[in-house]
């Protein structure tokens, strides 16, 4: 049995093959990286394992259970969650707002409930509160709990990002380029949290990224994606080396030569 | 048979009314998104205007017509100037809401003025009716004056849209705003004549409106404003030839509607409405743009 | 760096005390006909208004849904409730006990009648956005309209006229409080933040496992009840309705209440459906004038205070007590934030005058 499972998924829109034949079987608690140049189809690879993209054929299974056509919260409720490449926080929502409202599977009270401020809702709504600052001291967003998301500095919008989908009490997280436009230090802190969820937390990471130094120094494992398809996989230093992965992303010796 | 191409000319006569009115609408949404529900309102001024020229020259058509579009463009153009520039950066449905308060303002205001008031007017007669037969069927000088009429302004704005450089800069605008300030068109100069023109469309489908109906007052701008907008969404709105294409058709649906039952007559436009936006959710030849993941 | 208040600590409670205050002067006023029938009439219309502009809060302001239909369902819950006070009820209204029962039952029921057009109108909201949406709950309502015209038991063009008086001072005020009260606790609850969601990133909000299309709907059909019962209170205080009662314009009434109000806040659509039933009659020395200056106002709003003229704040109990912190205030700003820096700046620059001349 796997956590999550990918077996030959593949899309087209309108006859463009976006994704071909995508194979994913994950390992508990590993580290896991899908790189590849811009356009190749990874942020597609992560809109299916996540639900927002049904493939056109192929089956993404979540601890067995086959989850096409499963709706996208269904997908988070399974214990999947991800984070947006262009930030897509709720903005005019203060900070800790943003987790609570993430926290929506913990609120086990029913309408009339809430509508009466029953005991119960009430008991509810102080955990709710107090895991999200919980949370939010893990993130050092904790100082930040009243601002509006949409006020954060970037590197904090990103991190709250992260923290959002931690929120869920996800058993697979999902980074897309969780460190593009980010400077040196911040890739070092960025580094930082993701060492430490997962030292802190049950939990797999599939992470999207550019930065190559990053993914080197922090991915247990590697699949390297061009134009959809799956062209290396492997140990970060199988991959360095590997000739075809070299070509995809500096272009053909000779040519360069020539 | 007879009865029925009979009503078809009816409908060919309202349906050139609604094709001219929700030309503006859907310009105007085309270039800048809003939904203008003031649009009726241009519409009811121009009526005005041609009922005051009527008074000052006889009841001379080209002079009424060309009064009525001129007044109702300036209308749009100042409309824009004054309430929808300031909103243009603010989420869009506060440029709605205001669109709505302009629409309230200027129906009310017409009510308090006392030039236009709460009174209907008489519009004056500005076409003499003859009537032809052919072949069993009455068609009136009226109904083919009319049709010409609405028949050369939208092959007028096809061309401008199509073969001129402010149409050009039109399209782009619509297209994409930024890339095409960037490309050095005037973005609000285009945005003033686009108002400006479906205004001017929009008064001659008031003289129009006073031509076919015999009185006119304050409310006739947002019941046939209303129609031709439903007109534009059921086309497209944004596009131009479903704009003029929804108009034709929804003149002859209504016209075959009301002769079976006049109470459902309004109601089979909205049930048009709402099947079309449900299953075809941009109208008959508009486009839905999706949001990148 | 700016201090952060404990959202905890300096609760206000002022409200508390205000609520029944108010209640009770005006009940007095009332009853010693100091406010003489026709205000009387224009302060429950207020309130009614008031009903129906928040129900439209939680729609556009709360869900961020595009709605331009609510007359719709406010004419569900005015006729269905009417016909079942006028033609079932009635021979039972005998003591004031058994007529307020029955009465609130009408209400119930004619709400969830609207209840039930709010599921189906919700329905497109799930396929269509912004001003698509505004169109066909526009298309929606008067749909709604053309039905009363041809359904005979309301009576087609006619409509309904005689209905038992029996919309009163003290129904209103309690439904409006109630209101008031089931919303804020509605949205200060997880399914409240699922509409907030909605508003804010519908598909960040689905990824974070909640479900928008159970959200949408249930914010349209809470709101339709709401809206219905706000016409049945309207219905029993006019006494006659027909189809145009109801038509688009009074939908675009209520828009306007909201948006000159402050869209997202329950409390400034309140003050804003309040204000804007006012006005008109303060100004009737104006005749056919005083029409001119309301959607004035709210042109001018939305051109120079987008927020509305209460901001997005909550007022008083609506709050649960809790102050804002610096951070919402800015963002929330309203009119009254205005006049208050106003006068705080008037009031220092008094102080600093008398210590000059203490000096």
């Amino acid at each position: 049995m796997s956590l999550l499972e990918a077996e030959n998924i593949s899309i087209e829109f309108g006859g463009l093959k976006a994704v071909q034949n995508f194979n994913l079987k994950l390992k508990d608690h590993e580290l896991f990286s899908i790189i590849g140049p811009n356009g190749a189809g990874k942020t597609t690879i992560f809109n299916m394992l996540t639900g927002i993209y049904t493939p056109t054929s192929g089956i993404v299974k979540m601890n067995d259970v086959v989850m096409n056509g499963k709706k996208i919260h269904e997908f988070t409720h399974m214990g999947i969650a991800r984070t947006f490449q262009n930030i897509r926080l709720f903005g005019a929502a203060s900070v800790l707002e943003n987790l609570t409202i993430a926290m929506q599977s913990d609120a086990k009270y029913g309408l009339f409930d809430s509508l009466l401020r029953t005991s119960k809702f009430k008991a509810r709504e102080k955990e709710i509160k107090e895991n999200a600052r919980e949370l939010l001291s893990f993130f050092e967003l904790d100082k930040k709990e009243s601002f509006l998301a949409k006020n954060l500095p970037y590197g904090e919008q990103r991190k709250l990002e992260i923290a959002r989908a931690m929120a869920t009490h996800p058993k697979v997280l999902c980074l897309d380029e969780p460190a593009a436009g980010m400077n040196p230090s911040e890739v070092e802190d960025l580094i930082g949290i993701i060492n430490k969820i997962r030292s802190s937390y049950d939990i797999t990471i599939i992470l999207i990224e550019h930065h190559m130094n990053m993914v080197m120094a922090i991915a247990d494992r590697i699949k390297v994606i061009e134009f959809g398809i799956t062209i290396a996989e492997g140990q970060p230093d199988e991959i360095k080396n590997d000739p075809k992965v070299i070509e995809a992303y500096l272009g053909k010796e000779e040519e360069q030569y020539a | 048979m007879n009865n029925i191409i009979q009503l078809l000319i009816y409908g060919l006569q309202l349906g050139s009314v609604y094709a001219l009115v929700s030309l503006g609408y859907t310009m105007v949404y085309g270039i800048v998104r809003l939904i203008n529900s003031a649009h009726g309102d241009y519409l009811m001024l121009g009526a005005y205007t041609a009922f005051y020229v009527s008074l000052l020259n006889g009841n001379n058509l080209i002079l009424c017509l060309l009064g009525a579009m001129i007044a109702s463009g300036l209308i749009a153009m100042l409309s824009d100037q004054l309430a929808f520039k300031p909103v243009r950066e603010q989420p869009k449905f506060s440029s709605l809401v205001t669109a709505l308060g302009v629409s309230l303002f200027i129906q009310n205001l017409s009510r308090a003025l006392p030039f236009i008031g709460p009174i209907p007017k008489p519009f004056p007669t500005l076409i003499t009716k003859k009537l032809y037969n052919i072949l069993d069927i009455t068609v009136s000088s009226t109904q083919i004056l009319m049709i010409i009429i609405a028949l050369i302004l939208l092959f007028l704005l096809t061309y401008i849209v199509n073969n001129t450089k402010i149409g050009r800069a039109m399209r782009a605008v619509s297209l994409d705003r930024d890339a095409s300030a960037l490309m050095g068109v005037d973005i609000n100069k285009t945005i003033t004549i686009t108002f400006f023109i479906g205004g001017f469309l929009a008064g001659a489908g008031g003289v129009f409106y006073g031509i076919m109906y015999p009185t006119i007052d304050v409310s006739i701008g947002s019941l046939l404003g209303n129609k031709a907008f439903i007109a534009a969404v059921i086309g497209g709105i944004g596009n131009l030839n479903g704009a003029m294409i929804g108009g034709i058709l929804m003149g002859v649906i209504e016209i075959f509607a009301t002769s079976i039952n006049a109470d459902i007559g309004f109601g089979v436009f909205y049930l048009i409405l709402i099947i079309i936006l449900i299953f075809k959710p941009a109208g008959l030849f508009g486009k839905l743009t999706n949001e990148k993941v | 760096m700016m201090k952060i208040k404990n959202n905890d600590t300096n609760k206000t409670y002022l409200s508390y005390i205000v609520v029944p205050v108010l209640f009770f002067v005006l009940y007095y006023l009332i009853q010693t006909k100091t406010i003489n029938m026709y205000w009387r009439n224009i302060i429950l219309i207020c309130g009614i208004n008031g009903v129906v502009a928040m129900s439209l809060n939680l729609i556009n302001g709360i869900t961020g849904q595009s709605c331009l239909g609510q007359a719709g369902f406010m004419s569900v819950g005015a006729y269905v409730s009417a016909m079942l006070t006028k033609n079932v009820f009635k021979p039972y209204m005998t003591d004031t006990f058994q007529t307020y029962a029955l009465f609130v039952a009408a209400l119930i029921i004619g709400g969830l009648a609207a209840g039930l057009i709010g599921f189906l109108i919700g329905l497109p909201s799930l396929r269509l956005r912004g001003d698509y949406l505004a169109i066909i709950t526009l298309g929606f309502g008067e749909m709604i309209r053309v039905m009363w015209r041809v359904v005979p038991a309301a009576g087609r063009a006619k409509g309904i006229n005689s209905i038992p008086k029996v919309t009163n001072f003290v129904s209103v005020y309690i439904i409006v409080f109630l209101v008031m009260l089931i919303f804020r606790n509605f949205t200060k609850s997880s399914y409240g933040r699922s509409c907030i969601a909605v508003r804010e990133n519908e598909l960040a909000g689905e990824t974070m496992g909640i479900n928008t299309t159970a959200a949408k709907i249930r914010a349209f059909v809470f709101a339709a009840i709401v809206a219905g019962i706000g016409g049945g209170l309207y219905s029993h205080l006019m006494t006659f309705i027909n189809p145009d009662t109801f038509n688009s314009a009074k939908s675009t009434d209520y828009v306007l209440y909201l948006y000159t109000g402050g869209v997202g806040s329950f409390s400034s659509a309140l003050l804003g459906a309040i204000i804007f039933t006012i006005i008109p009659e303060i100004l009737r020395f104006m005749g056919e004038w005083r029409l001119v200056v309301y959607p004035l106002v709210l042109i001018l709003t939305m051109i120079y205070r987008p927020k509305g003229l209460f901001g997005k704040h909550e007022f008083g109990f609506m709050r649960f007590g809790e102050k804002e912190n610096e951070y919402e205030k800015e963002e929330n700003a309203g009119i009254l934030m205005l006049i208050s820096k106003a006068v705080k700046s008037l009031l220092n620059g008094k102080k600093e005058k008398t210590r000059k001349e203490a000096q």
